[in-house]
């Protein structure tokens, strides 16, 4: 769990996404295809995307940057997405970050992994489009109302008095 | 113990009643020799005494002077050489041969002697004494006599100092001929003794021999008696112990030979968890080197599963035990162990545990499952795509000319990888289960290259990459399916085609090696890096995902010649040096 050191810390951060209208995603697929499905999908909706290929660079991506939502594939080449998943979900910096895991891998003991590992939501392919862009969606209005109450917490409040 | 020899005991024991037999016998004649002499004696005299008097009374008829009775004396002690008396009826000595006259007169009066008396009173008169007058033990014998007017009495007497010397001459004989006797049977039960003796001797060096093991000895038969019989049936004996021994010898060999090809390690244990066997194969799986007979399970396979196995069917709680462990020696292995009691008339003697080394089991189930995986993958990608895209086309992007003719074309891409796919593992699936009907003719080698060849010249022409063929004109026929043979060199030619870079050059060599002709198709591409190179052939496997999805590959091409390639009876392989190219190899045998 964040203790309250790190959540303020990271709070500024918080706060200049909540400013921001738009979301960015990473889309985290080698299949150049379905990369850019997702991509173009997403673009049309309004959110801002990222394409990455590779399981290397998505890692290193994640730990510098923010993003509201990373689409994640599994089967990736360098470092698999339940690696990925992991450190995006145990860096505090990225505490508000979604992920959904949209992979071929349709076991039940990787769904159970990918649970395990912190994913917030998994597809497996085939997929619907229209599926994945409406759970995205929910997904950041969640996000902007887990925001909004966090503001009206005790922690919330006595920093906004100091501020004042 | 000193061990005394049985034909010393016999002799013994022979001596021993040769000894008795003969001083018993000794001793008897002992006893009755002296009476039998002096019996002897005595009836001699009485013989002779008889006669003394019928000759004394038939002289004496005219002669009565008193020197004619000496002259008599004289003439019979002389005749009979025995000392003869006569004695007058008063006691007065009449004669005597041994006297002269004038002692004659001195000599007392003979009417008290007991012979005398005797002879008066009984006819015959005995007596032994010793005689004062000439001072030697004597045997006396009367006799009375008639004459005339008178009568008298004819003594004879012997001195018994003779019988005693005849006694003892005859004793000496006696214990002479008993030596000599003794000697002989002592030589004779020797002889005897050893003869009884030297079968049994020889029984007794064949038995030891087959207490020690040696059955090829055997006893002499010397005869049909009980020694012939012993010596028979100990031969007999012998022979069915080395039989049986033979059998349980072969039995063992064959336990041995099972337990030794066994693929299979095997412990068998004893009631008390001590191992008292063990075959090699599990030495190797557990790289047992030192002897573990006697130790417990546990002591040299450190699992505490298989010390719980032991221990209950021990306690004779379970009759069949079936576990999976894994061990570290040094990678892992994964082995299953079944263990049963080893029960006989009831009652538990011990275990007995076989391991399985499942290992290789357990990677290709491993494979396959990923297979399945890959397979679920692998087809899952372009239905994603296809499904995807055709949603997006019909949620609006029919109107975003744009991209909408790309769209259609990734569908009809995917659409072709997905056919592809299937096509490959419809192929794999065949190939592997043995389904695929191959139709192996002799085919010029030449010509069914230079087919294959052909198919894609219009594909390397577009990359400007130059085809050059190196193929003896009198290389020999081969022996193969020609279909199968071209997909062989087509997926080859392909790949190496699609990795050359343009401007490049693709070599195909044909050359005799053996009974196979070797092809070599030499690309200048970017080659392979040394850690692909091994993993190249797997199914799936690719270097470069995504130039292989952007170049039509399924992953399974490789896979799929190499199975053709072995199918054939050939080999295929691949060297490679990164960014100089690549050149794969394959064998076909020749017709």
């Amino acid at each position: 769990m964040l203790s309250t050191g790190n959540l303020l810390e990271v709070y500024p951060m918080m706060e200049a996404q909540a400013v921001k209208k738009e979301k960015r995603i990473m889309v985290v697929e080698d299949d150049i295809n379905i990369n850019r499905l997702v991509s173009y999908n997403l673009s049309k909706n309004g959110f801002i995307t990222e394409s990455v290929y590779d399981g290397f660079e998505a890692q290193e991506r994640l730990s510098r940057e923010v993003f509201d939502v990373v689409v994640l594939d599994i089967m990736l080449p360098s470092i698999d997405g339940f690696r990925i998943c992991k450190t995006v979900k145990e860096n505090p910096a990225a505490f508000n970050t979604f992920v959904v895991i949209l992979t071929a891998r349709a076991e039940s003991q990787d769904m159970v992994y990918g649970n395990m590992v912190g994913a917030d939501y998994y597809i497996t392919k085939p997929f619907s489009v229209n599926k994945l862009i409406n759970i995205i969606k929910e997904l950041t209005v969640m996000r902007d109302k887990k925001y909004s109450v966090l503001l009206h917490s005790s922690i919330g409040r006595s920093w906004s008095e100091g501020g004042n | 113990m000193m061990k005394i020899k049985l034909h010393w005991k016999l002799t013994f024991v022979f001596c021993l009643v040769v000894i008795l037999a003969v001083s018993t016998g000794y001793f008897y004649l002992d006893s009755h020799l002296k009476s039998y002499i002096e019996n002897n004696l005595e009836n001699n005299i009485k013989h002779q005494l008889a006669l003394g008097k019928d000759l004394l009374e038939t002289n004496l008829k005219d002669k009565v002077t008193p020197a004619d009775f000496q002259e008599l004396a004289l003439s019979m002690d002389k005749a009979l050489g025995l000392r003869v008396t006569i004695i007058a009826s008063d006691g007065k000595v009449l004669g005597d041969g041994e006297l002269t006259k004038e002692h004659l007169f001195k000599v007392e009066n003979h009417a008290g002697r007991p012979e005398v008396k005797d002879a008066f009173a009984a006819g015959l008169g005995l007596s032994k004494r010793y005689s004062y007058t000439i001072k030697k033990y004597m045997l006396y014998m009367a006799i009375p006599f008639a004459y005339g007017q008178g009568s008298g009495v004819l003594r004879f007497s012997v001195p018994l100092h003779d019988i005693e010397l005849l006694e003892a001459k005859m004793r000496n004989v006696v214990a002479i001929s008993i030596i000599c006797i003794l000697l002989l049977s002592l030589g004779l039960t020797f002889l005897a003794s050893v003869f009884i003796s030297q079968p049994l001797t020889e029984m007794s060096a064949v038995a030891e021999a087959m207490a020690k093991g040696d059955f090829s000895k055997r006893a002499r038969m010397r005869s049909r008696d009980e020694i012939g019989q012993l010596a028979q049936s100990l031969n007999s004996m012998s022979e069915q112990i080395k039989d049986k021994i033979d059998r349980i010898d072969a039995e063992r060999a064959k336990l041995d030979l099972v337990l030794s090809s066994m693929f299979e390690g095997v412990i068998v244990t004893d009631d008390k968890e001590r191992i008292t066997l063990m075959n090699p194969s599990l030495r190797k799986i557990f790289l047992l080197d030192s002897n573990p007979e006697g130790k417990k399970p546990l002591e040299i396979i450190r699992n505490a599963a298989v010390a719980e196995m032991v221990d209950k069917i021990l306690k004779g709680k379970q009759h069949l035990a079936t576990e999976e462990i894994s061990v570290n020696i040094p990678e892992e292995r994964i082995l299953r162990v079944n263990g049963v009691p080893i029960m006989r008339n009831n009652r538990l003697e011990g275990a007995i545990l076989v391991f399985h080394d499942i290992t290789e089991l357990r990677r290709l189930e491993q494979i396959r499952q990923d297979f399945v995986a890959n397979v679920s993958h692998e087809l899952r990608t372009p239905i994603s795509s296809i499904k995807g895209y055709a949603e997006t086309i019909l949620e609006g992007a029919l109107e975003d000319k744009e991209n909408l003719k790309e769209f259609i074309s990734i569908i009809y891409q995917d659409s072709d990888r997905l056919a592809s796919l299937i096509n490959d593992l419809l192929d794999l699936s065949r190939i592997e289960s043995g389904k695929m009907k191959m139709l192996f003719m002799p085919l010029d080698t030449v010509s069914v290259i230079k087919r294959a060849v052909t198919v894609l010249e219009n594909q390397a022409k577009a990359k400007s990459i130059t085809f050059r063929l190196d193929i003896p004109s009198n290389i020999p026929r081969i022996r193969a399916d020609e279909a199968r043979f071209s997909q062989v060199m087509i997926n080859l030619l392909d790949n190496a085609i699609k990795y050359t870079p343009e401007n490049g050059s693709v070599s195909i060599i044909a050359s005799l090696v053996d009974n196979y002709v070797q092809v070599d198709v030499v690309d200048t591409g970017i080659g392979i890096s040394e850690k692909d190179l091994p993993r190249i052939f797997e199914r799936f496997y690719r270097v470069d995902k995504a130039r292989s999805r952007e170049l039509g590959g399924t992953g399974l091409g490789l896979s799929i010649v190499k199975h053709i390639v072995s199918a054939h009876g050939g080999r295929l392989w691949v060297k490679s040096e990164p960014g100089l190219g690549s050149t794969f190899s394959f064998t076909i045998p020749l017709v």
